[in-house]
Parts: C-alpha cells; sequence; structure tokens
C-alpha cells in the first residue's frame, strides 16, 4: 500500500491520540501506524489471565525482547535481554497505547517544574534545564484535557496547587472508600495536606461514554464502560467519526525514508502479515513511547542522517527520564477497628483518590537549600486476586509456605486485613548514564535492532524518594496501619517514560524545537513524552496529553497556510 | 527466594534409575492420568501428586483436585504462545523429583508410599532447586484456583467464593478469553469507522 495522507503518525496513545482527534477533525487526512491491535471495548474483561497473567496487551518477548543496561555493585554495567532475565519492560502495545490500562491518576506538572534548573540550581552529575516553555503555556492544554478527555475530581485549595483557568474539574469527583475520610483526618493530625486525586475517568456518562461501575479492576485493565480516558477511547475513537482518519493496526514501522532534502516522504513498515508496506504523506509525527520513538529515529539511518534521523547532533534517546520514588504500604487489620468500620474498608470498587502535594518541595534540614520533592499518592493494595495470592507463598524469612500453612495464611490475608498503599513520585533527574541505543546484537522478529536502554539514576533521587516515603509512613501510622514498610529504589518503571527527544531552542542539546518539532528534519514532529527535559514529581499523562494538544493546535496553523 | 530460571540447573546430578523398574511395579493407579500428549506417565503422576501436596484436600478450602490445577497444568503445557522455557522447567523439575527419589529412597517415585512421597517433597522443599520448582508449581496452582472457570479450572468459581474475592466483570466469553483475543494480532484491515468496530 502506498498512498498519500497529510499526515501520517506512528503511534496512537497518549501523545498521539490529539493530534490524530483534532488534524482529522479539521479536515486532514490522518494515517495512523499503530504496533499493536485495535481491542475493542467488547474484548476487554476483568480477566487476569488475560490482562495479567500472559502477553496480551504488551509483545511476546521471544518475539520482540528489549535489553536492559544495568549498573552493578561494581559499578560496571550489565546488559541482559528481558527475553533471557524475564523482566518485561513493555506497556500497553495497541491502539490506544498505555493509556488503556493506566490507573488515570492525573497531576498538572507545576510552575516551577517547567524551570527546575532556575528554581533549584544544578545538581552534579545531572543534566537539569529549563524548559523552553512555560506552565501559562501550557495552562488552556491542561483545561482542554479536562474536557476532551475526562477528568473527574475536586480542586481543592492547598500550598503548591497549580494556577487554573477554571474554577472546578468538569466531572465530580468518584465515589470514595471510607479510607478516604480516614486519610484526611490522619493527614490533618500532623499537619500534613491531604488533596482529593484527580482521575481520567468519568464520573458521569458522555456521548458514547459510560461512566465508571467501580469494577474494582482499573489499572493494568482496559475499561469495559469506556469511563477511562484512554487516547483510543477519548480521541482516537472519536477522529473516525470525521471520515478523515485511517488507522493500521499491526503495523510496525522500521523507517522512515527521507528524500535526501531532510524531508520525511515515507514510513515504511511491516504488516500483519510480515509483509513490508508503506505510508506517504506530507508531515509525520512520531508518538510511539519514549523508548520506541527514539529507537525508530535511531533505525532510520541513511545518508543525510549517517548516526539516525534528526540525530546529526548525537542527541536522540539521551537523557532518557522515567519517575522516581517508590511503594511502601501497612496493613488495615481487622482486630484493630470496629467491626462496621473494618466491613466499609472491605468494600472493593470504590476509590481511594488521596493525594500530599505539601512536599513538592522542601527545605533541606542540613544545608537548608530548598529542594524539588515529590507527591504522594494513597491506594488500596490492586484488586488482582492471583497477583496477591503468588505474593502469599513466602514466609517472612523468604520460605515457601505451602498446603494447609499456606492455604491458611491466604484465607486470613483475604478476610482478615486490607493493604494501604502509598506511591512516591519524584523527578528522575536526568544524566548521562540513561538513555536509548539500539543493540548491536539482539534483534526482533523483523530482524530490526531492539533498543537498548541504560536505566543510571542520580543517587539525589533516592534521598528525595527516602523524605516522601517518611511522611507516607507517618500517615499511615496515624491511620491505624500496622507492620509498615517502604522501599525506595533506582529501578525504573517501565510505564512511566518520557525523554529521549529533548525540546529546546538550541540543536546542540536539544532534538526538537519548542513547537516539538525536530531541528533537524522539515517535517517530522515528536508528541509523545519523549520531549521532556524534565518530568516533574507527577506521573506524566496529563502533561503528554496537554502537549499533543499544543502541538496539534501549531499543527493546524501549518497545515492550513500549507507549509 | 527465587532462582534465576533460565540460569538454573539442579545441582545434584544423579542418574535415573527410574528405567530400570518393571513397568509393572509402578503401574499401580486404578485411573490413568490424561498426559496430554506433554508428559509421560511418570512425569504425570508427580505432577499430579505435587499439587495435591501443595494444595491439599484437608477440608480447610478448595484442594487442587477440586480445582482442577492438573488438567490446567496440561493446558499450559499445550499452550504453543507460553514461554517455552518455564514449560521445559516445569517438566524438568518433575525429573528432578524423580532422581531425587532415586537418590534418597532408592527407587522410583511412584513406587513410594504417600507418606514417603510426601516427605520426599518436604525434604525437596529445603533445597534452592526444589523450593524454586515447587514455588513455580504452586503458582500454576494458584491460578487455577483464581482463574475464570472458562480455563476449565476453579469450577463455579470456589475459590474465589472461598475467599471472598470479587473478582469483577464482565468476565471472559469464548471469543475474548486468552488466547481467542489474540486474532487481533492478525488482524490487517485498515479501522476508518465507527461500525468496524
Amino acid at each position: 500500500m502506498s498512498k498519500k495522507y497529510d499526515v501520517c503518525i506512528v503511534g496512537s496513545g497518549a501523545g498521539a491520540g490529539p493530534v490524530i482527534y483534532e488534524l482529522s477533525k479539521a479536515g486532514f487526512k490522518v494515517a495512523v501506524l499503530e504496533k499493536g491491535p485495535w481491542y475493542r471495548t467488547k474484548d476487554l474483561t476483568k480477566d487476569e489471565i488475560t490482562a495479567v497473567r500472559r502477553s496480551v496487551y504488551t509483545p511476546n518477548l521471544e518475539d520482540e525482547p528489549q535489553v536492559l543496561e544495568e549498573q552493578t555493585e561494581d559499578g560496571n554495567w550489565e546488559a541482559e535481554s528481558t527475553f533471557s532475565s524475564g523482566n518485561d519492560f513493555w506497556n500497553g502495545s495497541c491502539v490506544g497505547g498505555s493509556s488503556n490500562f493506566m490507573s488515570g491518576y492525573f497531576f498538572r506538572m507545576k510552575p516551577n517544574d517547567f524551570q527546575l534548573h532556575s528554581k533549584y540550581g544544578e545538581i552534579d552529575g545531572a543534566n537539569i534545564v529549563d524548559w523552553p516553555i512555560s506552565y501559562e503555556d501550557m495552562e488552556p492544554w491542561y483545561t482542554k484535557v479536562e474536557e476532551v478527555v475526562g477528568i473527574s475530581g475536586n480542586a481543592k485549595a492547598h500550598r503548591f496547587k497549580e494556577p487554573r483557568s477554571t474554577e472546578n474539574f468538569p466531572y465530580p469527583p468518584l465515589v470514595e472508600n471510607i479510607i478516604s475520610e480516614h486519610l484526611d483526618k490522619a493527614s490533618e493530625r500532623l499537619g500534613y495536606e491531604m488533596i482529593p486525586t484527580p482521575r481520567a475517568i468519568l464520573s458521569q456518562p458522555r456521548e458514547r461514554r459510560n461512566a465508571c461501575y467501580y469494577s474494582n479492576y482499573c489499572g493494568s485493565y482496559g475499561c469495559s464502560s469506556d469511563a477511562k480516558g484512554s487516547a483510543r477511547v477519548a480521541l482516537v475513537r472519536e477522529a473516525l467519526l470525521s471520515g478523515n482518519c485511517t488507522v493500521i493496526p499491526n503495523a510496525k514501522v522500521f523507517h522512515l525514508e527521507t528524500d535526501g532534502n531532510k524531508k520525511i516522504v515515507k514510513a515504511n513498515y511491516y504488516d500483519a502479515a510480515g509483509t513490508r508496506q508503506s505510508i506517504e504523506a506530507g508531515t509525520f509525527i512520531v508518538a510511539a513511547q519514549a523508548v520506541e520513538t527514539s529507537r525508530l529515529l535511531l533505525m532510520s539511518k541513511n545518508k543525510e542522517f549517517p548516526n539516525g534521523l534528526a540525530n546529526n547532533q548525537g542527541q536522540v534517546g539521551k537523557n532518557l527520564l522515567f519517575s522516581a520514588g517508590g511503594v511502601g504500604g501497612g496493613y488495615l487489620y481487622a482486630r484493630d477497628f470496629d467491626k462496621k468500620t473494618f466491613e466499609e474498608f472491605m468494600r472493593p470498587g470504590v476509590f481511594v483518590n488521596r493525594s500530599i502535594h505539601h512536599f513538592y518541595e522542601y527545605e533541606d534540614e542540613k544545608s537548608g537549600k530548598r529542594i524539588k520533592g515529590g507527591a504522594i499518592d494513597f491506594l488500596f493494595e490492586h484488586a488482582n486476586s492471583m497477583t496477591r495470592a503468588i505474593k502469599q507463598k513466602w514466609d517472612n524469612r523468604d520460605h515457601l509456605l505451602y498446603g494447609t500453612t499456606y492455604k491458611k495464611h491466604l484465607s486470613s490475608y483475604f478476610k482478615d486485613l486490607r493493604k494501604i498503599k502509598f506511591e512516591v513520585f519524584a523527578d528522575w533527574t536526568p544524566t548521562d548514564q540513561c538513555y536509548i541505543q539500539l543493540d548491536p546484537k539482539v534483534k526482533d522478529k523483523w530482524g530490526d535492532p531492539v533498543a537498548r536502554i541504560r536505566t543510571g539514576y542520580h543517587p539525589h533521587d533516592i534521598e528525595v524518594g527516602r523524605y516522601l516515603a517518611k511522611k507516607g509512613e507517618a500517615v499511615l501510622k496515624q491511620l491505624g496501619a500496622k507492620d509498615i514498610a517502604w522501599s525506595v529504589s533506582g529501578d525504573p518503571p517501565s510505564n512511566l517514560q518520557a525523554g529521549g527527544c529533548r525540546f529546546g531552542t538550541d540543536p546542540k542539546n536539544s532534538v526538537l524545537d519548542p513547537n516539538c518539532k525536530a531541528h533537524e528534519v522539515k517535517n517530522l514532529y515528536v508528541t509523545d513524552g519523549s520531549f521532556m527535559p524534565t518530568g516533574g514529581s507527577v506521573t506524566y499523562t496529563w502533561t503528554i496529553y496537554a502537549n499533543a494538544f499544543r502541538v496539534a493546535a501549531h499543527l493546524l496553523e501549518v497545515l492550513k497556510r500549507g507549509n | 527466594m527465587q532462582v534465576g530460571r533460565r540460569s538454573f540447573i539442579r545441582r545434584i546430578t544423579f542418574v535415573a534409575l527410574g528405567s530400570q523398574i518393571p513397568w509393572v511395579i509402578s503401574c499401580h493407579r486404578e485411573i490413568s492420568l490424561n498426559t496430554g500428549g506433554v508428559l509421560t506417565e511418570k512425569q504425570a503422576e508427580i505432577a499430579d501428586f505435587t499439587f495435591d501436596f501443595l494444595l491439599p484436600e484437608d477440608g480447610f478450602g478448595p484442594s487442587a483436585r477440586s480445582i482442577r490445577a492438573y488438567p490446567y497444568f496440561i493446558w499450559v503445557l499445550q499452550d504453543p504462545l507460553y514461554d517455552p522455557e518455564q514449560k521445559e522447567y516445569y517438566k524438568k523439575g518433575l525429573d528432578w523429583i524423580e532422581e531425587y527419589s532415586n537418590e534418597e529412597e532408592g527407587q522410583p517415585f511412584h513406587t513410594l508410599t504417600k507418606n514417603k512421597k510426601k516427605g520426599l517433597l518436604q525434604k525437596a522443599a529445603k533445597t534452592g532447586w526444589g523450593e524454586s520448582w515447587l514455588s513455580s508449581f504452586l503458582t500454576i496452582g494458584i491460578e487455577a484456583l483464581l482463574g475464570d472457570p472458562i480455563y476449565q479450572c476453579n469450577p463455579e468459581g470456589q475459590g474465589w467464593e472461598w475467599l471472598q474475592h470479587n473478582p469483577g466483570h464482565p468476565r471472559p466469553n469464548k471469543d475474548n478469553r486468552y488466547p481467542a483475543i489474540l486474532q487481533r494480532k492478525a488482524e490487517r484491515t485498515p479501522i476508518t469507522k465507527l461500525d468496524q468496530l
């Protein structure tokens, strides 16, 4: 197939959805090449075997491994294929991408996040820079996401509340478990500000989407009511109504071809049968999630770009980001609460939806220096029964439990307690030790080199994570939870990735300009999280959506000018 | 404690004596197990006993037999998409138990009394290789305990009921269960209209 479109978009997740939606609706012919399938809403069930225990929503690791480089205790870097290690680094590979399987904890970045370098200064060994745009530039697009994708919540005042152009969220908060009130009281006793967590989940129905029905299975599962604001449901499906959008599923793009004049003319891909195909278009947008976006650019080598597309300055793949932090949790035991309260705690489905941003900035006790902190989200342990039961196989000395002993332990775990958790989100400080390159040996099933991901972290992030985790621990203690434990590490969460194609004004140290157009390529834009030079201390998805709407508005102007 | 599955080998090697035992001695089961074409008779018997050992019929909640752990295991082994190295590991472990029986008891596993079999597995659980392998088997048992009955395990949701667990809905059907849902990965037709969805 070789047909000329106005725009060809590689990927269909949060970074692609807004562009697909806006350009299609404006009358431009849009082709979307998505490596994974289109799972319909009717395909999405609460089956743990499908959603969690098998590689259904992600590629088979034998077909599509990646290579992770981790630092050993002696300081060396060791690389291992994810097929060999079993350490799956993929997340949602399908129309809508990982937004189908997110929990939808949505926060805006804060004004200081756009000026991390100016506000908090250098950190030794880090590559921190300010963004080339400000919070004020992004605010209208954050607001647009609230409306178009759909965000529910209550914009309560607090010391680090982001300036808003509207009073409140367009959808009221989702129904909460009684634990939320207990968390409010616990944090109040400590003098911490607890705020409601906004969610990209509809609390009320709207056209073609039902409200949340509190299924008890949100993160890791596709939504069966279309309440969750995935790019698939909120944007790509809506784009089909325009009659201008063509989505080609199971299309793995392996090369973007230029014309010798720094302009892309063709996206080459393999279809579901493995047959080589191509799409011609006037403008190309890559939004395949940070790792795969950099990989595709690095694979798209030619005479003009011998080191990969848009990579003549060697910046593609550099300054990869994840989200720093960790997790903690404690147990609410039936014996510690009255019967009615505990029964309310055990109520499935309804949400916790509480966060602390009180420590988004704090003063270092030793130096007195202002430190960029982060966020703490509170949630119940995921309802996944197999995952919970598997964790209970081991006693506290790491010995296997089995037989009647295991069964009794399992029964008690499910009936006599509920685990309340917190997640800590801090900046992943960009360094020279976190980047993407092509692996020289390991290939995918099409024979293309796979991404080799070095996952180095900065020790500063661990310090911040620990500071925040201690605050989370204090809240759980106040709550009456027991056996509290937490861990903060430099392990990268694969579902929270950004960077690799920084935006900026200087082509020597950035891949993209402030509109996310590649400095070196006339008609290439990157609209997933790759553009982010720093990531803030919240989950990225809302910012990725907002930025993609911002770039879409710019693209509309450019395309309407016929440029 | 988990041992890296791909780098794992049983550290004690032993020449199996199983093949020297006349079949007539070993063939003591009244009902032969369905090996599914993926196990030998001896492997099948060890697997079946191991599930009973891990999730016994003890009057406390469902047992491996009531949740159909063994047939579920056969389904896993027959799945062409399941990690082949992991499947090999499950089967290798069955052979290791046979070796271990010969080594410790001087006779094949299937000739041991029930108590001796149980004792042998308890002993294996105290070794690194045995604990790791039994753990992987228990994971299969847990999937059978809490999986959807569409996978021919957890009949009538007895595992969910026992643990007072709400499995959520919608439940899978024949079209969207694993592996039928993977047919979506073969679709080539471009999608341009809502009514294609």
